[in-house]
C-alpha cells in the first residue's frame, strides 16, 4: 500500500494514481473513516476522472466492511456531496483531485452535516487508523445506489429566488469537469439560453486545465461570451465547487466583487447579518458590508478557517478571493453553483448589463496573487516589515502572514505551507499606486534572488 | 428485507424528495407521493435510487 503520510494534506488526501493512491489505499481510508466516525451510514460521490469510480467503490468496500451502510451517490460535484452529507445528515467522502492534473486523484472527507475534516480535525486519525489492519465488523454494511442531482438542484433553486428573472444567455465553461453534469439540471427550469463549453465529462482535461483562477483557462469562455453576445460567462473548476464569472464584455470579474454582491443580497434578506471574508479579499468588501448595515469579519485564508468562523459567528455568507463562496443555508459549506445562482438572480432581476451592475462593487485595483520563490520566508517577511514600519499612517497585522495597510492601500505577504514561496497581494485606489507598491514590495522580496 | 428501517427513514425519492416505502413482493422501493410514485428496483440486495432506473406507476416491466 502507498505511503499515506505523503498524501494526507491539510484539507484532503491527494496523490498520484496508482503510485501513491490506489484502490487498496482508498479501501483502507474508507475503513478508517467509518471507524473514526462510527457512523451508521456514509455517502460517497466521485468526479469524472477515470480512476474516481473504482476508488469510490473501494472506499465504500472499506467502509461497509466496518459496518457502515454505504450510500453510493455516483457522479457529482463536491458541493453536491456536501448537500448529500447535509441533507441526509451523514458523513461523506468525495473522490476528486479538484483541478489537479489527470494523473492525480484524492479524497475529501466531511462529517455529518458537511462539517469539514482537516488534518487537525480527523485526517491525522484517519491516516493512523488506515495504517493499521482493522478487524471487520460482524455484520457488513449495505450498499444503496443513490442519485442526489435532482434533490441538489431543487435545494439550490429554493435558496435563490429566480422566479422573475429576465431571459439570459449564459455561457458556461465546465472545463470537462463536473459542472457539465450539474449545470444542465440546475438550469433546466430557468429562462436561460445555455452556451455550453467543454461539458463532456473527461478526466484527461483535453481542452484546458479545470482551474479558472488561472486567467489562461478563462480565455475560451471570454471569447465565447463576446462571440455569442452572452449576458454572462461562468467557469467552474474540476469538481465544480469554485465558480468564476466573466461579464458581458468578456472581462473577468474579481471574486471580491462577487463576494460584495452576494453579501449585499444576503444583507437585503437578513438586515444586520454577519459576513465573513478572508484577508485577501478587497477592502471594498468590508466597506460595502458596513455601509449596508452588516458586520464584516476578517479571517485567514483557507476553508477550515472560514467555515469555523462562520459557524462560530452564525454568519450568513463567506467569500474568498480564490472563488470559494460559503453559505450558512448550505451547511456553511462552499458552493460555486449557489454563488452563480445569486449572480444570475441579481443580473436577471434588473435591466442593466453585468458590468454596470457590478461597477458599484469594484472600488480598488488589485494585483492578483504573485508568488516569489525565497530562501527563508520568515527572514524575507521580517525585512519587508522593517522597511514599512514607522512610515506615517501605516499599520501592520499578522493574522495571516504580514499585512501592511494605510488609508488607500494595503498589501499582504503570506507564506505557502507546502512550498518555499511567499504570496503577495496588493491593492490600492489607483492602478498606478498599486503598481508602484507592488514593485516596491517585490523588489524587497526578490532582492536576494 | 430490502432495506433497514432507519435507512429508509433518512432516504427520500430522488425525483421529488417524498418518503419511500418498501414493496417486498415487487422488490422495489416506492415513492409515497401521489403525483410522483416512482418505483425503484433492488438488484442483488442493492437498492438503485436512480431516476433513470425507476419504473413509473402503472408501468410493469
Amino acid at each position: 500500500m502507498g505511503d499515506l503520510a505523503s498524501i494526507v494534506k491539510a484539507y484532503d488526501i491527494r496523490g498520484v494514481v496508482p503510485d501513491q493512491l490506489d484502490e487498496d489505499v482508498a479501501e483502507a481510508v474508507g475503513a478508517a473513516f467509518a471507524t473514526l466516525t462510527g457512523a451508521a451510514a456514509i455517502v460517497t460521490m466521485h468526479d469524472m476522472r477515470t480512476s474516481s469510480g473504482p476508488l469510490a467503490d473501494a472506499f465504500g468496500r472499506g467502509a461497509a466492511a466496518q459496518g457502515a451502510d454505504v450510500l453510493a451517490a455516483g457522479l457529482g460535484s463536491t458541493d453536491m456531496l456536501y448537500y448529500g452529507s447535509g441533507d441526509l445528515d451523514v458523513p461523506g467522502a468525495m473522490v476528486t483531485a479538484s483541478h489537479n492534473p489527470p494523473q492525480y486523484n484524492g479524497i475529501k472527507l466531511c462529517r455529518a452535516g458537511a462539517k469539514p475534516v482537516g488534518i487537525e480535525t480527523g485526517l491525522k486519525d484517519v491516516q493512523a487508523l488506515a495504517e493499521r489492519t482493522l478487524a471487520p465488523a460482524p455484520v457488513p454494511g449495505s450498499v444503496t445506489r443513490l442519485d442526489l442531482l435532482p434533490g441538489y438542484a431543487d435545494y439550490l433553486r429554493k435558496l435563490v429566488d429566480l422566479s422573475a428573472i429576465r431571459p439570459l444567455t449564459v455561457a458556461v465553461d465546465a472545463g470537462n469537469g463536473m459542472a457539465g453534469h450539474t449545470v444542465p439540471k440546475v438550469f433546466q427550469t430557468l429562462p436561460i439560453t445555455l452556451i455550453p463549453l467543454y461539458f463532456e465529462l473527461d478526466g484527461t482535461f483535453p481542452n484546458h486545465e479545470a482551474n479558472p483562477i488561472e486567467p489562461e483557462n478563462l480565455r475560451d469562455l471570454q471569447q465565447a461570451v463576446v462571440e455569442h453576445r452572452a449576458d454572462i460567462g461562468l467557469a467552474f473548476d474540476g469538481d465544480a465547487d469554485r465558480c468564476f464569472v466573466v461579464d458581458e464584455r468578456g472581462q473577468i470579474v474579481s471574486p471580491s466583487v462577487l463576494t460584495a454582491l452576494i453579501a449585499s443580497r444576503e444583507l437585503a434578506r437578513e438586515p444586520g447579518a454577519t459576513i465573513i471574508h478572508n484577508l485577501i479579499t478587497s477592502r471594498a468588501v468590508p466597506q460595502i458590508i458596513a455601509e449596508r448595515g452588516g458586520t464584516a469579519v476578517r479571517t485567514r485564508v483557507g476553508h477550515s478557517f472560514i467555515k469555523a468562523t462562520m459557524a462560530e459567528r452564525a454568519a450568513v455568507f463567506g467569500g474568498e478571493h480564490s472563488g470559494h463562496f460559503y453559505f450558512r443555508d448550505f451547511w456553511f459549506a462552499d458552493s460555486g453553483m449557489l454563488a452563480a445562482l445569486h449572480v444570475l438572480a441579481a443580473l436577471g432581476s434588473q435591466a442593466e448589463p453585468l458590468s454596470a451592475l457590478l461597477a458599484a462593487y469594484s472600488r480598488y485595483h488589485a494585483s492578483g496573487e504573485i508568488n516569489s520563490l525565497v530562501a527563508d520566508q520568515a527572514k524575507t517577511t521580517a525585512q519587508v516589515r522593517q522597511a514599512f514600519t514607522g512610515r506615517p499612517g501605516v499599520e501592520t497585522d499578522e493574522l495571516d502572514g504580514l499585512t501592511v495597510s494605510a488609508g488607500t492601500w494595503w498589501f499582504n505577504l503570506r507564506p505557502s505551507n507546502t512550498e518555499p514561496l511567499l504570496r503577495l497581494n496588493v491593492e490600492a485606489d489607483t492602478e498606478a499606486a498599486m503598481a508602484a507598491l507592488r514593485d516596491e514590495v517585490l523588489a524587497l522580496v526578490r532582492k536576494d534572488i | 428485507m430490502l432495506i433497514e428501517g432507519w435507512l429508509l427513514d433518512i432516504l427520500a425519492c430522488p425525483q421529488c424528495h417524498a418518503p419511500l416505502r418498501t414493496d417486498e413482493d415487487a422488490s422495489e422501493l416506492v415513492c409515497t407521493s401521489d403525483t410522483c410514485g416512482l418505483a425503484y428496483p433492488v438488484h442483488d440486495d442493492i437498492p438503485w435510487l436512480l431516476v433513470e432506473e425507476a419504473r413509473r406507476p402503472g408501468d410493469r416491466t
